[in-house]
């Protein structure tokens, strides 16, 4: 597995919240990892026995996209939005939503991709109605983040068992 | 305000306003007496924002090394189909 960077997560303005990823590959298999549902299912939130139930992709301006996740005990996290910039393999512009409100309002999530050399600079940035909903949003990550670690710590002690 | 400014090449009128963007951001607290305003750093909240970062940046990073893996797999498909083709 070739990891060519590290990520870096900023905070460019108020409502905002950027990475930067540089992968070893070229932009528009980047760009079709992000688009294309059979892609998408191999890397997205799927992890600790969380899979992609349902993964609809309308790639078009004015499309709708859906995604839902799954967890081992059944429980399930939605979210989707519309496409409003498609150009690919540079840009990707949508709106999210999720199905139970973690942060008021919608976002807008913007994906840039240059690749040079065969390796593909990502840039991601998730702009917030408000600075109170991206304050929320990072806050709940690390609230879900811990709860995922007690959970795992829990397989961990029953295979102990 | 005159001792946070003596460091800075700027005037104690901007020193106040960042000193005022800091006490709203909750990042500073200031006391206040007949002379002087103490201005007190808030370490914790400053904590809270960038484990908050942290925690962001590890979540994206477990997608991305998923990602990695996929993108490999992806090249290696192409350069095969390129064989059948030869």
């Amino acid at each position: 597995m070739t990891n060519t960077g590290t990520l870096e997560v900023t905070t460019p303005s108020e409502r905002e919240i950027a990475m930067t990823r540089v992968f070893d590959a070229p932009a528009r298999m980047v760009f079709d990892a992000w688009t294309k549902p059979e892609l998408l299912k191999r890397w997205l939130g799927v992890r600790n026995g969380w899979e992609m139930a349902v993964c609809e992709v309308d790639l078009k301006v004015g499309g709708a996209y859906r995604w839902v996740w799954r967890g081992p005990d059944g429980n399930e996290m939605g979210m989707g939005g519309v496409y409003r910039e498609i150009v690919r393999p540079e840009r990707l512009v949508a709106t999210e939503k999720f199905d139970e409100a973690w942060y008021p309002g919608e976002a807008l999530d913007t994906i840039t991709l240059v690749e040079q050399d065969g390796k593909t600079t990502l840039t991601t940035t998730v702009l917030f109605e408000s600075q109170e909903a991206r304050d929320v949003a990072l806050q709940s990550d690390m609230e879900r983040g811990v709860a995922e670690s007690y959970d795992m710590l829990d397989e961990l002690l029953a295979s102990d068992a | 305000m005159r001792e946070l400014a003596e460091p800075f090449a700027i005037s104690q009128p901007a020193i106040s306003k960042h000193l005022k963007v800091l006490e709203r951001a909750g990042l500073i607290s200031r006391g206040r007496d007949a002379q002087r305003r103490p201005s007190r750093l808030e370490v914790e909240p400053l904590a809270r924002a960038t484990e908050w970062l942290e925690r962001y940046r590890q979540l994206w990073e477990g997608n991305f090394e998923r990602l990695d893996a996929l993108l490999d797999e992806m090249k290696v498909d192409k350069q095969s189909e390129k064989g059948d083709h030869r």
